[in-house]
Parts: C-alpha cells; sequence; structure tokens
C-alpha cells in the first residue's frame, strides 16, 4: 500500500465509527475548525468550480517537490471535505498524488451522502491539484 | 368547513416517510412540489389504458389520448380564467415559455433602439433570454429597481417605462421573496404605454389566484411541477392576436399546415406552438391537479398558505442572528433567510440531517442577490400541505444548527 492508499484507509476506518448521518457532518465541521488556517489571495484562477459553496485553493511546493494544498470555503462541510483531501495528498510527491485514481468520496464511504453536483466540487478540487503536480512534473523534467 | 392539513396530508404519499431517521418536512415547495395520489393515479391510468400518439391516429388508444389532452387544456383554460383553450400551448415548464416568448416574439419585433424592461427579481428564466435578444437584436435591456422591502420600486419602473419599452417581462411573485406583484397594475400601465407583458407564473399561479381575462395579460406561462402535477409540463397563455404574430419557436411534426419543396406553411393553434409529441401524461396530470385543488377549494388553500407563511415569518425572525429578506403585506409562501456566520449550504446539509428539506442558494435569482450583496439564502417554502407543528420544528432545529455550528467555529 502506497502513502496515499494508507491514509485513504484510515480515513475509511475513521468514517466506519461513525455510523449516524449527523456524527460524520459534525466530524466533516471538526476537521474543518481544526484544520490549520492559511491565508491567501482568492482569485477566479484558483476558484474551485463546481462547488455550491464559494471555495479556493492555493497550491505550494517545497525544494524536495513535495506538494503542498491549502483550501478554504464559507461552508465547513466543504471545508472539511476539501481538509480531507489535503491531509491525504499534503506532503507527497506529484507522481504519488497522480497516482491516485477513483472517487474519493466513495472510498472514504460516505459518498450516499452527496448529490452528485456536489461529489463534482470534490473532484473538481482534486483535478485543479492534479493539474497543479503535471505542470511541477513538466517544470521538473524540463529543467 | 375547516380546512385540515392533517387530512390533507394523507393524500401525499411521498410525505409520510423518514429522512435520516426523521419525519420528512418537505419545504422546498417553491423548486417543486409534492404530488397527490389522484395525480400519480392519472398518470397511470393513462400509462396502463390509453397511452398512444395523439392527433395523427385513428384508433381507440389515439382518440382516447387525444381527447385527454384536448380535456387537459379545456382545463387549464378555466382554471387561469382564459375564454379559449386554443390560446393554451403545452411546452416543456415556464422556462420553456419564456425562451419561445422572447425567441418567437421578441427577436422577430425587437428592433433597433426599442427597450425591452425586466425588474431586478426575476428568476434567470425570465431575465437571461431577455438579455440576449436585446443584445442580438441591438435593444436596451432596462432593469427595473426594487425597494429596500423588496417591493417592486414604482416609481422607479414608472420613470424607465418610456415609449422605448415594447416588453415588460416580470414575474407574478418573486421566488425568493414571496413578494406577490401588482401585476393588473403593471399591465395597465404597460398597455397605456402601448408595451406588452409577459408574465413569469411560475410561483404566481400556485399562491395567487389568476385570470387572464381580468388581468388583460398578454403572456402567462408556468410550470405543472410546482402545481402538484409531473415535472416536463409547462403552460403558455397569450393573446390570438399575438399568437398569430409570432413565430414558431420549435419546428417539426404536428405543427405544420403544409410542407413544399421551398417553404412551409404552419397550422393553427395552438398546435403551431406544439412541434414533436407533446408531454400527453404531464398534460393528463396537470387536468387532475386541477381537478385536486378545485375540489379543496382554491380560495381555502390561499387563506391557509398565508396563514401559514404569517407564522413561519414571525416564529424565524425571533431567531437570533437570523435575517428575512423581503417584506410587505402581498406576500405569501416563501421565507429567505440567511443566519449569521453559518453558509447557507451548511444549514440546509443540518436541516436535512433532522429530516427537513429546504433549499440554500441563489434560487436562480443572482440578480436580487448581488442586489442584498448576498451570495444566496436558505429558503423555506411552505404548502397547504405543510402544518404550523411542521414550522416550529424548523424553528427549533435552526436553533440546533446554530448550537452546533456556532460552537464549533468560536
Amino acid at each position: 500500500m502506497n502513502n496515499i492508499q494508507n491514509r485513504v484507509k484510515k480515513l475509511k476506518d475513521e468514517f466506519d465509527l461513525l455510523e449516524d448521518w449527523l456524527d460524520q457532518y459534525t466530524y466533516l465541521v471538526s476537521i474543518a475548525t481544526t484544520f490549520p488556517e492559511k491565508e491567501f489571495e482568492e482569485t477566479e484562477n484558483n476558484k474551485i468550480q463546481g462547488c455550491q459553496s464559494i471555495a479556493y485553493l492555493d497550491c505550494h511546493h517545497d525544494q524536495k517537490n513535495r506538494v503542498f494544498f491549502y483550501c478554504k470555503s464559507d461552508s465547513l462541510v466543504i471545508q472539511g471535505l476539501l481538509g480531507l483531501v489535503t491531509n491525504c495528498f499534503n506532503g507527497l510527491t506529484p507522481e504519488e498524488i497522480l497516482d491516485f485514481s477513483g472517487d474519493f468520496l466513495e472510498i472514504i464511504g460516505i459518498k450516499k451522502h452527496f448529490t452528485s453536483t456536489r461529489s463534482v466540487g470534490i473532484e473538481s478540487a482534486i483535478n485543479k491539484m492534479k493539474d497543479y503536480c503535471k505542470v511541477l512534473l513538466k517544470n521538473y523534467k524540463r529543467n | 368547513m375547516l380546512f385540515n392539513p392533517y387530512e390533507i396530508r394523507k393524500d401525499f404519499p411521498i410525505l409520510s416517510q423518514k429522512i435520516n431517521k426523521k419525519q420528512l418536512v418537505y419545504l422546498d415547495n417553491s423548486a417543486t412540489s409534492q404530488k397527490p395520489k389522484f395525480v400519480i393515479k392519472a398518470i397511470m391510468d393513462y400509462y396502463t389504458k390509453n397511452n398512444a400518439n395523439v392527433h395523427r391516429g385513428v384508433h381507440t388508444l389515439a382518440n382516447r389520448a387525444t381527447e385527454d389532452l384536448e380535456d387537459a387544456r379545456r382545463k387549464v383554460a378555466s382554471f387561469i380564467g382564459s375564454k379559449n383553450p386554443k390560446q393554451i400551448i403545452f411546452c416543456y415548464n415556464a422556462t420553456d415559455a419564456l425562451n419561445m416568448i422572447a425567441n418567437g416574439y421578441g427577436r422577430k419585433f425587437l428592433t433597433p433602439g426599442d427597450s425591452v424592461m425586466v425588474t431586478r427579481m426575476e428568476h434567470h428564466a425570465n431575465f437571461v433570454p431577455w438579455q440576449i435578444v436585446c443584445k442580438e437584436n441591438l435593444c436596451n435591456f432596462v432593469i427595473s429597481e426594487l425597494k429596500e422591502n423588496g417591493e417592486l420600486d414604482f416609481s422607479d419602473f414608472k420613470k424607465k417605462l418610456t415609449p422605448k419599452v415594447k416588453i415588460v417581462c416580470i414575474s407574478h411573485m418573486s421566488n425568493v421573496t414571496g413578494i406577490i406583484n401588482p401585476i393588473k397594475q403593471i399591465i395597465e400601465l404597460a398597455h397605456k404605454n402601448s408595451s406588452i407583458v409577459v408574465i413569469d407564473g411560475a410561483q404566481g399561479v400556485v399562491y395567487d389566484k389568476v385570470d387572464v381575462t381580468d388581468l388583460d395579460c398578454d403572456f402567462y406561462c408556468f410550470s405543472g411541477h410546482k402545481l402538484y402535477s409531473s415535472m416536463g409540463i409547462g403552460v403558455l397563455y397569450g393573446k390570438e392576436s399575438l399568437f398569430n404574430k409570432m413565430e414558431p419557436f420549435r419546428y417539426g411534426g404536428e405543427m405544420i399546415a403544409d410542407v413544399f419543396d421551398d417553404y412551409t406553411t404552419f397550422g393553427e393553434l395552438p398546435y403551431r406552438f406544439e412541434g414533436g409529441t407533446p408531454n400527453v401524461a404531464g398534460a393528463i396530470s396537470l387536468g387532475a391537479a386541477i381537478d385536486y385543488l378545485n375540489s379543496l377549494n382554491l380560495e381555502q388553500i390561499h387563506n391557509y398558505e398565508k396563514e401559514l407563511f404569517n407564522f413561519a415569518y414571525e416564529k424565524l425572525q425571533e431567531i437570533n442572528g437570523l435575517k428575512i429578506y423581503g417584506k410587505s403585506e402581498n406576500q405569501t409562501g416563501i421565507v429567505s433567510f440567511t443566519l449569521a456566520n453559518i453558509s447557507n449550504l451548511d444549514c440546509a446539509i443540518f436541516l436535512n440531517g433532522m429530516g427537513i428539506a429546504v433549499r440554500s442558494g441563489t434560487h436562480c435569482a443572482i440578480p436580487i442577490m448581488r442586489n442584498y450583496g448576498i451570495s444566496g439564502t436558505i429558503r423555506a417554502s411552505f404548502s397547504f400541505y405543510n402544518t404550523k407543528e411542521e414550522v416550529l420544528y424548523l424553528v427549533d432545529a435552526i436553533k440546533k444548527v446554530q448550537n452546533l455550528l456556532l460552537a464549533k467555529n468560536e
């Protein structure tokens, strides 16, 4: 099992313990409120399309080419969901992130609580993260 | 006889279910209404006994289906006070009807320099098609503003109603604030100005009595699914003189008179505007919904909905941090609100957790949201099958959401 698979499995195990719908959402809200905040500019370019609330994504990498993402949303539920994704992805290499495939919400077992339009927002955030990784890899290879 | 919503609820099978282990409280009626069992049975009967394509057959089933469709047209005409069923065009929904008018009438008759006036409270369906046609026909797109309480600003309306305004487009009732516009007065003013008036009745037909003849309405449209019938059926009413000048929006089968190699002549009203196989089951379901509403007494329904609205408004505004948008004597059915420091989406999600269905977002009315300087609202919309008990449950649930989310946010 690679890094992402390990992290995603841990999340799934956590959610499996929360059978009640309300408990799962409350857990998402706690993730949103305990997640480290980072101020960044909100632009059209870093807006996450498809989210029913307003959400933004900020992408970074360090000298070892490890990638870090920060998200913010006016909705605590969306912020919590995005927090789950960034928790899984942060500190990994672009290759590891690009290697991740599948439906994130399905894998962690909470897809049934989300309409397809809301899932699209999370998919869109993951695609945006992957796009950043692709550009990073391309530049890395060029150099 | 006293209006008893608890008895009426028995007519709506969907309402008895539990959502997230709680009794469903359906307060998203302005998005779509639930269907009484009589409407469901009418659809079932049509498909189990009478289904055939209409107009073109001579066999018994085709005749039955055609008769049922035309019967539904007569019921709709009578329901909205139209003297002639030919003035009732079946389409998909109010959005479809408004696009038909914008493209079939607006595009044909608007000339450069003309103006079309809409209001700040319009649903996108009565805003965007006109904005596009105005751009293409080099016309002015004029927006009539609202007062702070959400009512139409009549002085602004009159000021902007210049001789250049050829078409006035206004909703009978706002789908955000629930405010009912004085459409009779607006039509009179517009007609004195030689403007025609397009009324979006998507919400108005549900909460207010409509009499297109008394209103002297040029065009009036609505969706069947908000009026307790199935989705995919809508109505466009228009004056015959206007329909006769209007270009069909959808070319195809039943709408033609004759087809030659180089030109086509079009059929009579209403079929000229009903190209393609219509939604026969939908039309029949609308006829059944109208029968059902008439059997309950429309005036009693509207009075009860107004009473429920007043009760909800009063109880909701007592909640700390809750702000309601729109305040008018002529308001019913819909309460739009925001909660301080809680996103609309989060509130709607947690209410759903407690079995309550409300809507959050812009409600396809970004121009009014921008006017209020907000990204959206939470909207609770009531029907005659809702109860005061449900309103109190909503109030209690909102307080629980506040306790849960505001505590987390501190």
